[in-house]
């Protein structure tokens, strides 16, 4: 706007200018007219055509009064006297006749009687002539009539002289006004010559002061620009679209060393790069830079520049068009962006690493979970056993401590896996239609003796009366209301948890349902953490209470997962309440109810099994836990028992232990599947004492259903049963497992698996060294550290050690001293040959 | 050629002065003479007729004039050449009419082709009534130069003597 505004106040003056200068021309010409007028008049007054008529006239009258006196003189004796005479009439006559016939006079004399008057004088003359003519014997005696005719001529050269004099007067008088004329008509046009001169001088004054003006304005504007753009870090460089550089900052000059040695600079194809889209470089140009910018300015990352040391770098480019002197160019921004994009290299790869960590400690922490689960759930199935045989009070008191911390473990163990499960996207929901009242009831009623304890009431509103069937995975809301039950309760010390559940908007799916406790409460700094994994709250005042520190971090994911939405208010010392809002909807009329799983194994219906072991305290627990759930149980004491009973008999499942004298599970299995009978399709399960350790490919092959881990647990063999665990650990038969290895790599620090590969060793060499002692007394070997070198085995992938270490703690647990030799002796061979292959799979990494 | 014409032209010259001396007239009664005088030393003037005068290089020329009618033919000698004729090349020249009118000027204003010592006028010797016998004039129409009051001023008819003062 501003600039359009002094656009148009310019343009106007160059009009008024050219309109001054037009007058100022205009006016000169007329002076220079004038002025030649002046000359020319002046020329003529110095020519003075006509002014010498007064001198003519003058002449008449002295001439005339000459030749009287030649006239009286001719009676004198003197003899000159008659050729002074004739002279002085020649004389006289010539100056009549002059007078006459001049063009000078002419105009004159017409006016006046003068030119009568010179005629009659004439006349006069010419009568006289035939006597002046004469010879001097005849002139002389003539003087008198001469005088007489002479005399009277001078009355009329005086009225000649008179009228001449009036002539000359006139004359001069006009010439006069005539020059006084021009000058003044001069003297105006100079004035005005002089005003319109001013006038310009004015106009060009005022223009020359505001251009001035503008032209430091600009300088001013310039230096400031150019100060800007050169200490400015980028590169700015003007480029020609014959690819000339023509202009450069300080630091492209210096950055790229423009200037050679020959002032020149060099062309931007010589700094400039582009990576093009297979991957090779090559030079832009400056026809080409312009091409880029003609829809607008351009900016590209994809451009390599040369440093003065030769060296490409990577710079980010914006260039915009300009156009200098009529001609286009590109300027050009090139920033140096090497930092930047190493920089975020960096943190790319920081971000790599550590995803990649998190997901190596996750699949570790499955694993361990996985790997400690087994025998915990042996360790269980123990107590389970123990606790239907006779005891003491003092004895059945330590099960109880051994049951509920080993269920306590389990449950962690647990809750690791499920975190680790759902943390990896591997929660798949399982949907159903079922009671949400019912299943709230079931919730509350499992914790009911925990909060007796600790002296806490648990209540349970509807305020809405009940909400009926919902369809939704039963299973995991139900987890995530005992998960914040269970930890209301944990932090609630004589005091009240109530659970609120309403639908807020009974036409919306959604579901809320609040835990509120009157507990310790969590502190305000601790809140934004609380579905954090392993988090605990009160981590100062809390030490007393046990729990991962996972259940939250469960509640979270699982809540996500399901698509809902968890929150928690709190005050410390008053009490939490923690919410969370399902998408439960209420279940169409004809959704099929799912059956609630009885937590007592009820939900299987009654089988006919078949128990094959040869050990009769195994076969005997076995049929007793399932007799108790209500199935029907044949037993067989050998695979060859087995055989003849299911020649016959149908049974739906058979349950059996792998290593058995004589015919061993595989062959019976193999024996029973192959042969036609009513047997052939029942559900087949093994028990092992070894399950880290069994051929599983070869087990695989037999369609079994699971594989479980002696001794038996009562759980365990229910969810079997109801088919809800099942599958086959993969084969692992190795010196060393390399996969196992490479987990070991990708979770932990370089520097902690060197440690504990070295503690490892230093254990497996002390371990080794202990029993070339105890060679002598098989019996005196300590089982505990048999067992727990066979775990450290298991935990870097040494399957062939494990599984030697496994029938060892096996021959030991029998007390089959002939079997622990057996395995003794080749301990020490393959724990070098485990030793060396581990060293190679560190370095391998 | 010059030179001989100059040899002729001095002894032509002497010849007439003492022909002058016996008589100042000469031979055609209608031609009256020139007299030539020299102011600084003792050399004899000398009287010059339009015979002797023939014998110099003829020079003429067509122009108006201020004091006649209608364009008028000159013809004599150039002024120059006679003065070169008798020898002077510097000086000054003055110019005398038979009414005592005189004008004077340096010898180098009358250059070649500039100031004509006419004596005669469309093919016509002048009369004395008629602003001869001999008229100095300029070629006033061919050069502006000519038309001014001291070129005007110098113009002298009715001319009978010229004397040179070194």
């Amino acid at each position: 706007m501003l600039s359009r505004f002094r656009f148009k106040r310019f343009s106007r003056r160059p009009f008024v200018l050219s309109i001054l200068t037009g007058l100022a021309a205009v006016f000169l010409l007329g002076c220079a007219f004038l002025t030649l007028q002046v000359y020319f008049r002046l020329d003529d007054l110095t020519a003075a055509r006509s002014d010498n008529m007064q001198f003519t006239i003058s002449r008449l009258e002295v001439e005339h009064v000459k030749l009287q006196s030649a006239a009286e003189n001719l009676n004198n004796a003197d003899p000159t006297a008659t050729d002074t005479f004739r002279r002085r009439f020649d004389a006289f006559y010539n100056r009549v006749n002059t007078l006459l016939a001049s063009p000078l006079y002419t105009g004159a004399l017409s006016n006046s009687g003068m030119a009568q008057d010179l005629r009659s004088i004439r006349t006069s003359l010419d009568e006289m002539t035939a006597l002046v003519d004469q010879p001097d014997d005849v002139l002389r005696p003539a003087r008198d009539a001469l005088l007489a005719g002479i005399a009277p001529l001078s009355e009329t050269i005086q009225s000649i002289s008179w009228a001449s004099l009036g002539i000359a007067a006139e004359r001069s008088e006009a010439e006069r006004a005539a020059l006084a004329r021009t000058l003044l008509q001069l003297a105006v046009i100079s004035l005005l010559l002089i005003a319109a001169l001013v006038a310009l001088s004015f106009q060009l004054w005022t223009l020359f002061r505001r251009y001035r003006q503008r032209a430091l304005e600009n300088r001013t504007t310039l230096n400031r620009l150019s100060t800007i753009l050169n200490t400015s870090l980028d590169h700015i460089v003007v480029i020609d679209p014959d690819s000339r550089i023509i202009e450069a900052n300080a630091a492209a000059d210096v950055a790229f060393a423009l200037s050679g040695p020959d002032g020149q600079r060099k062309p931007i194809t010589d700094v400039l790069l582009r990576r093009n889209d297979a991957g090779t470089t090559e030079p832009v140009s400056g026809a080409r830079l312009i091409e880029a910018c003609r829809n607008g300015p351009n900016r590209c990352a994809k451009v390599l520049a040369r440093r003065a040391d030769g060296l490409l770098f990577p710079v980010e480019m914006s260039a915009a068009l300009a156009y200098q002197s009529g001609r286009e160019v590109c300027v050009c921004y090139l920033r140096d962006i090497s930092q930047r994009l190493a920089a975020q290299k960096e943190i790319e790869a920081a971000r790599d690493r550590a995803l990649a960590g998190e997901q190596a400690q996750a699949r570790f922490l499955g694993m361990i979970s996985h790997e400690m689960r087994t025998p915990l759930n042996g360790i269980l199935g123990v107590v389970d056993l123990l606790d239907e045989t006779v005891l003491n009070v003092e004895q059945r008191r330590y099960l109880r401590i051994l049951q509920s911390a080993g269920q306590q473990l389990l449950t962690q163990i647990n809750d690791a896996l499920d975190l680790t499960q759902a943390g990896n996207g591997r929660v798949t929901l399982d949907r159903g239609v079922f009671d949400l009242d019912a299943l709230l009831e079931e919730a509350i009623s499992g914790l009911i003796a925990q909060a007796g304890a600790r002296d806490t009431q648990i209540e349970l509103r509807i305020p809405d009366g009940p909400l009926g069937l919902v369809e939704g995975d039963r299973a995991r809301v139900l987890q995530v209301l005992v998960n914040l039950l269970s930890n209301a309760v944990k932090f609630t010390d004589g005091g009240q948890v109530t659970v609120e559940a309403t639908r807020p908007e009974p036409a919306q799916p959604w579901v809320e349902v609040q835990v509120a406790d009157t507990g310790r409460g969590i502190p305000d700094e601790d809140l934004p953490h609380i579905f954090n994994d392993f988090v605990r709250a009160g981590n100062i005042a809390g030490g007393d209470v046990p729990g991962s520190g996972l259940g939250l971090g469960i509640v979270r994911t699982l809540v996500q997962a399901m698509g809902g939405r968890v929150g928690v208010e709190s005050i410390e010392g008053e009490g939490s309440l923690f919410w969370v809002r399902l998408p439960l909807d209420v279940a169409s009329e004809n959704s099929v109810r799912a059956p609630a799983p009885s937590p007592t194994g009820g939900d299987v219906p009654p089988l006919r099994v078949l128990v094959v072991e040869d050990n009769d305290a195994n076969r005997f627990v076995a049929t007793q836990m399932l007799l108790k759930d209500g199935h029907r149980v044949s037993e067989a004491r050998s695979g060859e028992e087995a055989l003849r009973l299911t020649q016959d008999a149908r049974f739906d499942l058979i349950l059996m232990d792998i290593r058995m004298p004589g015919l061993d599970g595989l062959e019976t299995a193999r024996r029973i599947r192959t042969r036609p009978g009513p047997a052939q399709a029942a559900r087949l399960i093994f028990l092992t004492a070894h399950i880290q350790t069994e051929n599983y490919q070869e087990i695989n092959d037999l369609n079994i259903e699971a594989i479980l881990a002696k001794p038996l647990r009562r759980t365990v063999l229910r969810n079997v049963l109801a088919g809800r665990i099942g599958g086959v650990p993969p084969a692992n038969s190795h010196t060393v497992d390399a996969r196992v290895m490479e987990q070991l790599r990708d979770t932990l620090p370089a520097t902690t698996l060197e440690a504990l590969l070295a503690r490892f060793t230093e254990e497996g060499d002390r371990f080794v060294d202990g029993l070339q002692k105890e060679m002598g007394k098989p019996s005196e070997v300590d089982i505990s550290r048999v067992h727990k070198f066979a775990g450290s085995a298991a935990t870097f992938g040494a399957s062939r050690l494990q599984e030697r270490l496994g029938q060892l703690e096996d021959a030991l647990y029998q007390g089959d001293t002939r079997r622990v030799r057996q395995e003794l002796a080749g301990l020490p061979k393959l724990w070098r040959d485990t030793r060396a292959r581990l060293t190679g799979a560190r370095d391998a990494a | 050629m010059l030179i001989v014409i100059r040899f002729c032209l001095i002894s032509l010259l002497f010849g007439a002065a003492t022909a002058s001396l016996a008589a100042a007239d000469c031979k055609d009664q209608f031609a009256l003479p020139l007299k030539m005088e020299f102011s600084d030393h003792d050399a004899e003037s000398v009287v010059l007729c339009p015979g002797d005068l023939d014998a110099l290089p003829q020079a003429s020329f067509e122009t108006t004039t201020l004091w006649t009618n209608g364009t008028q033919r000159f013809e004599g000698v150039w002024l120059a050449t006679l003065l070169e004729a008798i020898g002077v090349i510097d000086g000054e020249i003055t110019l005398r009419a038979i009414n005592d009118y005189a004008v004077t000027a340096r010898a180098e204003t009358f250059e070649e082709g500039g100031a004509l010592l006419a004596y005669r006028r469309n093919g016509q010797p002048m009369s004395t009534r008629d602003k001869g016998p001999y008229w100095l004039v300029w070629n006033y129409d061919a050069n502006p130069d000519f038309r001014t009051q001291q070129i005007y001023s110098l113009s002298i008819w009715q001319l009978d003597r010229i004397t040179v003062s070194r």
